[in-house]
Formats: structure tokens, sequence, C-alpha cells
């Protein structure tokens, strides 16, 4: 039992005593592959500008291309805005004729007899006596539909007297006037007016003031009778007052403005373009603005039309509405109507002008039968302006044009490469492409190219003279709208020095240029759309057979890495090399400041392939680049870029190589690591 | 008289024939090593230096394991023959190459050319409970019948796995084929007897007499658990061969474009179908023989061997020798095979009258580190209330 107690408490000693736990850690050793690429010429250069095309022996020629000229002549033709301005005034305006009528009737004045409606009733038969001041009254005459008050500078007052009743009337005298005054206006004095005739007096209102509120005064008016004869009385018959007042020349008043016509033109505008000759426009950016100001308190109404500007056949045409003014002040209103994507006309009405657009305006008011202030002051004041219009297509005789321009360019495809090389051949072709309707002309008169070290001037014979291109077409309704027009001249190492230009290793080429539309006096007919010009590209042509040494090709990229537990690591460049050109590879681990953090060098450098005799590859060959890092936490977590610095040689040195289009690199990056596992 | 102790003592430890009514506890809980002894294990802490993972990879075989056991129950016997317990059964059991392990410790530089076998690979998990009825029919056959209630199970399988670095690394591949069967792990910590199957179980033993000793067959955890329809099932045959990315710009790489091909494989080796799974329990079969020693020291021998389908690659055979004085039987033997490295196994029981306590170990090395390939306990404790 001792011997099993002690035993026991052996047991749980050796349980109590725990290891203190710490978790184990330990390096692994790995390598493994990281990435592979395949690499040929086409994606060694990423560039839209540098092509390669295989010759006939499988070669490749690297095709370079550098826009140098790309100018179009948009501005030649803007047309600038154009006014026109209406101001009407109330002393144009005409006022109809004004009538007001009142009538007694016979069954008034037999109302008006003790016991006459037994006497004589309707449609009875009775001699009719005579009677005085039967008619003696004062009867209202209400023009207030047509005006409260109106001052005249001129017109006439016709006051006709109709007798419809069924006996001669005499002694008839009749004062018409303002009611409430004292003055008459007309007086009529009639001794006599048989039954069925009428009689008309005459007055000037020059200088008069009349109210909408008149009466007319009967002062006296005698019947006759018909005896012995009786006649049929009917109460309808009347006495009829009929007041016209005409040939209105109004100086102010509260009237109904009557329907009138402001004004109604035809317009012809005309733009000056200079020499350019426009028959048709489709417009880009352009409309029509309104400006209306009235001090008449009715609406008025405009309408404008340029026929000979459409959109899908239907002609431009707006209507405006300008407000009544308030009363003593006048109203401004401003509308802007937009006819972009029209096509307008610029012949004129019947097609016999050129840089003209016609137009129909029109301004009425219809009476709205409201009573409102008049006065000779009104006025109606309407300014219609063209806006300056943008075309997207012209068409006509596009008129003559000289450009003068410097331009440098960059050219910092091929200041890149440091070392030298020597080009088998080259040719550089100057292409000219004209989209527009006219014929131009360019002039280069100075082409360089400049360099670090040099500066190097093009020379060529070819250049003494312009080089001179043919109108475009335009191809409607099709696609592409525009055929350019396109002229090439070759320059090469025989009939220029464009070698030493590229050889020179240029970061820029300088352009100075002249360039002429319509050269000539044709004045032909042309058409100009909007962001077609001309251009003039560079298209360098390089077989690829050169010699070199130390090309030195740079690049820098943006990289991310996050990688922890990671001590001494090295890369392993795997290549297999079909090119006849040997290879230094640097790279450098560069920070956020382009700092170098660490640089990865080998001794090992990619070989360049087997040849034969006459350089072309028989075998690719292998080889087997090792970087080290020396501190690779560090330097890949501070890391944000890599610049890469390769430096090229030809093989064999001394004789041209020839570059195949089934050459290729493969490439493939291993990496060997120590990773701390947890 | 020894002899009968003998037997009686056999007896108890097995817990097979009762003529007592009785209540007992027992619980015994061990990990299993079959390579690395504690001494190394020690060692292995911290950071490893190259010399502690060669001594790591020295100590290792083919095929190595390494086990997890927890078990604990409450069984009622009757006097009348018939009893009834309670208990839960934690197992993980590994089995993994010396190729995995040199893998994980050196890395593949060292093994560029080579074409590294790193099956096999199983690990089987599980944690389920169980309630059984036994019936003792005569003297010589007992059988019971359990039900069972699964929380956890895993099972996984690398039947083939191959692992191939090219001398310069231009190429990595590896070729697999496993098989794996889980339930939700979800709710692991938080509810470890989650219900996640049920199943059931037999077992019979057949006791005789034999020479002057006893012989006895049985066959325990003959059965399966049924495991619900969550229980993840995976099938896996891959190969896959990596040689970089291809990088169309080679120079705008950056280390996110390997991480994305990382989860892309991992999402193809993680493909799996949830449906329900039926799990075989891990049956053993046992024979033990026990013979009488009529000697003063040693009062008797036995020699078993003992076999659990799916967990062990070969039997395990144990040899034990009996010691009585009075009330306490000790128990020392000898095993080798099985899942866990050859050792010394120890057993003390104290048969009082009323009260029994029982103490054992299969890891009696536990107490020299150099040859201790784990550390195992079990404690039993039995109320006897009558006997007939």
């Amino acid at each position: 039992m001792k011997h099993t107690l002690s035993y026991l408490f052996f047991i749980c000693f050796l349980f109590s005593c725990r290891h203190d736990f710490e978790k184990p850690t330990w390096d692994t050793d790995i390598i493994t592959p990281i990435a592979f690429t395949n690499l040929n010429l086409s994606n060694i250069v990423k560039d839209s500008i540098i092509q390669f095309d295989t010759l006939s022996d499988n070669s490749l020629k690297l095709i370079y291309q550098k826009e140098i000229i790309n100018y179009n002549f948009d501005s030649l033709i803007h047309l600038k805005p154009i006014s026109t301005t209406k101001n009407v005034k109330l002393e144009t305006i005409n006022f109809s004729n004004t009538t007001v009528t009142h009538s007694i009737t016979m069954g008034d004045l037999i109302s008006s007899i003790d016991f006459g409606t037994i006497l004589f009733p309707d449609g009875g038969t009775a001699v009719i006596p005579a009677y005085s001041d039967l008619l003696n009254e004062t009867f209202p005459i209400d023009a207030n539909d047509y005006f409260e008050e109106m001052t005249f500078t001129d017109g006439y007052l016709d006051l006709t007297i109709e007798n419809g009743l069924p006996t001669d009337l005499n002694n008839v005298v009749i004062e018409l006037r303002n009611e409430g005054q004292t003055n008459n206006i007309i007086t009529m004095n009639i001794p006599l007016l048989p039954s069925g005739e009428s009689e008309t007096s005459t007055e000037s209102l020059a200088g008069q003031t009349l109210f909408g509120n008149l009466e007319a005064e009967i002062i006296s008016a005698d019947i006759v009778g018909t005896a012995p004869n009786p006649v049929t009385i009917n109460y309808s018959d009347a006495l009829t007052a009929k007041i016209v007042i005409r040939d209105i020349k109004l100086q102010e008043g509260i009237a109904v403005f009557p329907d009138q016509e402001i004004f109604d033109e035809d317009t012809v505008v005309a733009f000056d373009v200079g020499d350019v000759k426009l028959k048709r426009v489709l417009v880009a950016e352009g409309g029509v603005e309104v400006v209306g100001v009235s001090t008449i308190q009715d609406t008025l109404k405009i309408e404008y039309k340029i026929p000979g500007t459409t959109l899908n056949g239907q002609p431009f045409e707006f209507y405006f509405e300008l407000p009544p003014a308030p009363e003593g002040g006048s109203i401004t209103e401003t509308k802007l109507f937009d006819f972009s994507g029209y096509e307008i006309d610029m012949t004129g009405k019947y097609g016999d002008t050129i840089n003209t657009i016609y137009t129909e305006s029109r301004g009425w008011i219809d009476s709205s039968g409201v009573v409102t202030h008049i006065s000779l002051e009104d006025s109606v004041f309407n300014t219609i302006t063209i806006k300056k219009i943008i075309p997207e297509k012209a068409w006509g005789y596009m008129g003559k044009d000289t450009i003068n321009e410097s331009q440098e360019l960059d050219f910092g495809d091929f200041s890149d490469f440091s070392g030298q090389f020597d080009l088998e051949h080259i040719e550089v072709k100057l292409l000219t492409e004209n989209s527009i309707g006219a014929k131009a002309d360019v002039r280069i008169n100075t082409f360089k190219s400049t360099s670090d070290q040099n500066e190097i001037i093009f020379n060529s014979d070819m250049l003494s003279y312009p080089i001179s291109i043919g109108s475009a077409t335009e191809n409607p309704n099709s696609k592409p709208e525009v055929t350019p027009s396109a002229s090439t001249l070759v320059f090469n190492e025989v009939n220029s020095n464009i070698d030493e230009l590229i050889e020179n290793k240029p970061h820029t080429l300088g352009v100075d240029f002249e360039l002429l539309l319509n050269p000539d006096d044709n004045q032909d007919d042309g058409f100009l759309f909007k962001n077609y010009g001309v251009k003039s590209k560079l298209q360098i042509e390089i077989p690829l057979s050169f010699s070199g040494s130390n090309i030195s090709l740079n690049d820098t990229v943006d990289v991310s890495f996050s990688i922890d537990n990671i001590e001494q690591a090295s890369f392993t460049l795997l290549t297999q090399n079909s090119y006849p050109i040997d290879a230094e590879i640097k790279m450098y681990l560069l920070d956020q400041n382009n700092m170098v953090l660490e640089s990865l060098l080998s001794e090992q450098i990619v070989q360049a392939s087997e040849v034969d005799a006459n350089g072309k590859t028989i075998s690719s060959t292998s080889s087997e680049l090792t970087f080290a890092f020396n501190n690779i936490n560090e330097s890949l977590s501070l890391c944000k870029k890599i610049a890469f610095e390769v430096a090229l040689n030809t093989q064999p040195s001394n004789q041209f190589v020839t570059i195949y289009s089934n050459y290729a690199m493969d490439l493939k990056l291993v990496a060997n690591f120590n990773y701390t596992l947890e | 008289m020894p002899k009968y102790f003998s037997i009686l003592l056999v007896a108890l430890t097995l817990s097979a024939y009762s003529q007592e009514s009785s209540l007992e506890f027992n619980t015994d809980i061990g990990l299993f090593n079959s390579s690395i002894n504690s001494q190394l294990l020690s060692q292995s802490y911290g950071f490893l230096d190259a010399k502690e993972k060669s001594n790591i990879i020295d100590a290792l075989k083919a095929e190595n394991n390494i086990a997890f056991e927890s078990n604990n129950a409450f069984l009622y016997q009757n006097k009348k023959g018939w009893g009834l317990s309670l208990s839960n059964h934690i197992g993980a059991y590994a089995t993994y190459s010396k190729s995995l392990v040199e893998l994980s410790l050196l890395g593949n530089t060292p093994f560029k050319g080579e074409n590294l076998k790193l099956d096999p690979i199983d690990i089987t998990a599980f944690n389920y409970s169980q309630l059984d009825f036994s019936y003792q029919w005569s003297k010589k056959i007992q059988t019971s019948v359990g039900l069972i209630l699964g929380h956890h199970f895993l099972d996984a399988t690398v039947n083939e796995a191959h692992f191939y670095t090219d001398p310069q690394a231009a190429f990595i591949n590896y070729q697999v084929d496993y098989e794996a069967h889980f339930t939700d792990t979800t709710d692991l910590s938080q509810k470890p007897f989650s219900k996640n199957g049920y199943g059931a179980v037999f077992g019979i033993s057949y006791k005789d007499s034999i020479s002057n000793g006893e012989i006895e067959l049985s066959i325990n955890d003959l059965g399966f658990i049924g495991w619900n329809d969550k229980t993840s099932n995976m099938h896996i045959e891959s190969q896959y061969e990596f040689e970089g990315i291809n990088v169309d710009d080679f120079i705008s790489f950056s280390d996110s474009i390997i991480r994305n091909e990382i989860d892309s494989l991992q999402s193809d080796l993680q493909i799996n179908i949830k449906e329900s799974y039926s799990w075989q329990l891990p049956t053993k079969f046992r024979l033990s023989i026990n013979q009488p020693l009529y000697n003063s020291f040693i009062q008797g021998y036995s020699l078993s061997i003992e076999y659990r389908i799916n967990l062990y690659d070969i039997p395990k055979l144990t040899l034990e020798v009996h010691k009585k004085m009075k009330q306490h039987r000790l128990a020392l033997g000898y095993h080798i095979g099985g899942f866990e490295h050859n050792g010394f196994q120890f057993s003390y029981l104290y048969a009082g009258e009323k009260t029994h306590f029982h103490f054992y170990t299969k890891q009696f090395n536990a107490g020299i580190p150099s040859v201790s390939y784990g550390l195992h306990i079990g404690i039993g404790i039995k109320r006897v209330f009558s006997s007939s």
C-alpha cells in the first residue's frame, strides 16, 4: 500500500510538472513557381501605336506610327448671331367703326297713352291721330361694350334717325351728348321725317372726348297722324337712332383693343463668313431668341418661321405670346427656341443666294373683348435674334484658309533606349489624310529630332514641294460618312537622312507646317464636317535586322505585396530564349518615394539563342538567373514599385541579327524562401 | 483458493458475470502516441531548430498514430443478472505518415525531384453517449444491447496523396484522393452533447473454463450510428499541377494573384454534400485467457488479444501478471500492437466488502520520459449492495 501510494503520488507529480506550453514554430524551405509568361515582341511592346508585321521570310518588321498633324477647320464656319428689331407704336393701330343703336317702338309710344293699348291694339287697324310732344324724352345710349372713354385726334360721328313708325313725324329735334353733360356732341333738326325714311347728320370728333355713357334727348317730335286712313298697328315698329363712330384716330382712351396686326414681315438674314459660300448647314448648336417688350394691356401674339430650316421635313417655327402689360407699366419676355439638329437652307427664299436665311415673322393682337387703357404712347418692341450657329456639317464652298503651326511631339517610346544600335534598313512614310470636302496643301517647313545629345534636321528633296491632297468624298447615308483623300510620301536612308533622325533616339520631334485650304481659285463646292480635318502621321517601318550593344530598356511598375513570416528568400528566373539577344536583368525595389530598398542582381544573364551563320536561331537557350534578397521582409513590405533595367546585346556582336515572328522568350519566376510556420 | 481469487480478480476487472447487486462508476482518460516519446515532445515547444526537427523525423515510422480517449460510465448490476449502464465515449484517432511530417517541418525544397507519398492519413473522432441493458443468461453467456445518442463525429481518410516538386521548381503537382464525413461543428464548444445522430449497439461475451483457467471471448461495440442529414460528406479526387500564374502582363503581378489561386484550390477541395451518414462503430473483438499460477509472488496471469475494427492495424496483445494481497489486487502487464506504442500497464484494485476501488493505467511508462509514449489514467468506484 505504501509503495502504491508513493507511485501514485509520483504520477500526480508528473502530471503537475507540465512544461510551460510555448506554441511550436519552425522554419520551412519552400520553393514554388510564382508566375510564367511567354514574351514575344507583340507583348513586350504593348502600345497601340506600335505594331509588327511579318515579312515573306517570317522576319518581323516594326511598324511605329506617330501623328504629327491633326487639324480641323471647325471654327472656319461659325455663324455669328444676328438680330432684327421691330418697334410698333399705337399711332399706327386701326380701330374699327363702332355702331350703337337705340329704338323707341310703337308699343312704347302707345303704352304711354291713356287707354292706348285698348284704342290701338297690336295688330289692329286704326287711324293714328296727330300728337305733339309724345316722343319727348331722354334715353341713354350705352357704348361701354366698345369704350368707356375715348379722346379723338380725328374721327366722325354719324347720327341717323330712321322713322319706322307708320306715321310721319315733323319738327323733330334731337340732341346727342355725353351723359350728364350739357354741351351737345351733335344736334339734329328735321322739319319732316316721313314714315319709312331716315335722316343722317355727321359731326367731326376731332379734339372731342366721348364716354361710353351717352344720352340722346328728343327735344321735340310731333306725330303727324294718319287720318283719315287707318293703318295697321304693329307694336314692333320703331323710331331708331343709330350712332356710328368711324375713322377713329385715338389719342387716348379706355376701350376694347381691337384685333390688330402689329407686324408681318419677311426678312433675309445674311451671315458674314468671309469668302465661304454656304449653301446648306446642319446645326450642331443654334437657336432663336425672342425678346418682347410691350406697354399694351393686351396679349401680343408672335409667330416666327424659317421655312428653309427643317427637321425630318418639318420647318422650324414657333409661336410666342407676350402677356398684357400692367397698367402704367410694361412687360418683357425672353424665350429661346433651339434648332439644334435642324438643317438650314442657306440659299434664301428662291434658292439663289448664299450665306442667308429667309425668315417670316408676324405679330398680332386678337381682341380679348376686355376694355383696357389705350394710349398713343403704347408700343411694342420686338427683337428676334438668331443665336450663334455652330454647324455640325456645312456644304458649299469653304473658302481659302491658311494655317501656320509649330508642334513639339513627345517621342519618348524610343528615348527609353540607351546604348547603341545600328539599323540596317528603315522606311518612313508620311501619310496625309484630308477629310474635308476641299482641296488642301500641306507644306512641312521644318522637321527635326531632338535628343539629350543632338538635334538633327530632316533633309529630303521630297519636302521641297507642298503635299497636295484632293477633296474628301462624302458618303451620304452610309458609314463611314466621309472617305478621306490620302497622300503618301516614302522616305528611306537613300532619299533622306531619316535613319539618322531615328538612330538619334529623340525624346521629341519638332514639326513646323503650313496648311492651305482650297489653294487654287476654282471655288468648287465641297463640305466641312465637324471634327473632320487634315491629319498627317509618320509611319516608321523598321525591318528588325539590327546590331546593338548595351541597349538598355527601363520600366517601372507598381506592385503590392503583403507577405509575412518570410526570411531568406531568392527569386530564380528560368528562361528559354529563342532571340539572338542576351539580356542582363537588374531589378530595384523602390518605396513610395522611389528610394531604392533593395537591388536584385544576378551573376547570370539570359543567354542568347544559338544561331547559324546567317544569324538565324537554330535552337533556344535555357538560362537560370538567381536574385537573392538581403532583407525580404522589410523590402517587400515597403516596396511599392519595381524598376526593371534590361541591357540587351545582339549576338554575335559583329553582325546584324534578324528577328523572326516565331521568336519568343519563356519566362518563369520561381521563389525560394524560408517561411516560418506556427 | 488463489485460483478462485485470480478468477474473481479477472472477472471483476472485466465486469462480466455478476453475482451481486452493485453500482459503479468508471472513468478513464488517455493520450497515446505511437512514435514520439515524452522526452522528445518536451523538446518540441517554442522554436524548433534543425536538430530538433531531425530528432522528430528520426523518431517517426512510416505510419504513426496519435490518439485520445475519454470514457465515463455508470453501471448498475443486479444480482439477478441484469444490468443497466449509462456511458459517454470520446475518442480521437489519427494516423499520419512520416512523409507528411517531413514536408511540414522541412518544406518542399529538400524534396525537389522526389515524389512524396503522403498517405495514409486517417482521422476518426467521435463523441457519443450510450444506454445499455445487459443480461447474464448463464454463467457463460452475457449479452448487452444499447441505444446510442451521437453528439459529434469526424471520419476522414486519405486514400492516396502524392506531392511532387520539379527539380528546378518549374512546377509542383499533387494528387489526392480522400473521403471525409463530419457532423456540424458550429456548436461544438457551446453544445458538446448536441443530438446529431442515433444508433444501436450490441455486445456479447462467452466465458468458459479451460484447464485450470478461463477463456473469454467477447464482442463489444457491434453497432452503428446514423448521423443526421446535416452531416457533411466529401469525396474528393483531385490532381493539380501548379506552374505559376500565367500573367499576360508579366510585370503587373502581385501576390493577390497567388492568393486568389489558392482560394480557388481550397474551394475545389472543400466541396461537400450535406446528407445523413451511417457509421459503423469500431467493434472490439477480444479473446482472453486467464490462468492461475501457484506461486506465492504471482497468483496468476492473463493473456489477451484485442482487435478494433478500423482503428487497429494490428491486434493488441497484452500479457498481465496478477498479485493478490488480502483485499488488494495488483496487475502488471505489457502490451504490444493496437493503436499505441508498446508499453507497460498497471492496475490496482481494492475490493472491500462493500466498496471496491480501481485505479489503472495503460501507460505505466509515463514516469520515464524516454519510454513514455502517452498518458493514461482510469479510476473506478463500485458500491456493492448485496451478493447472492
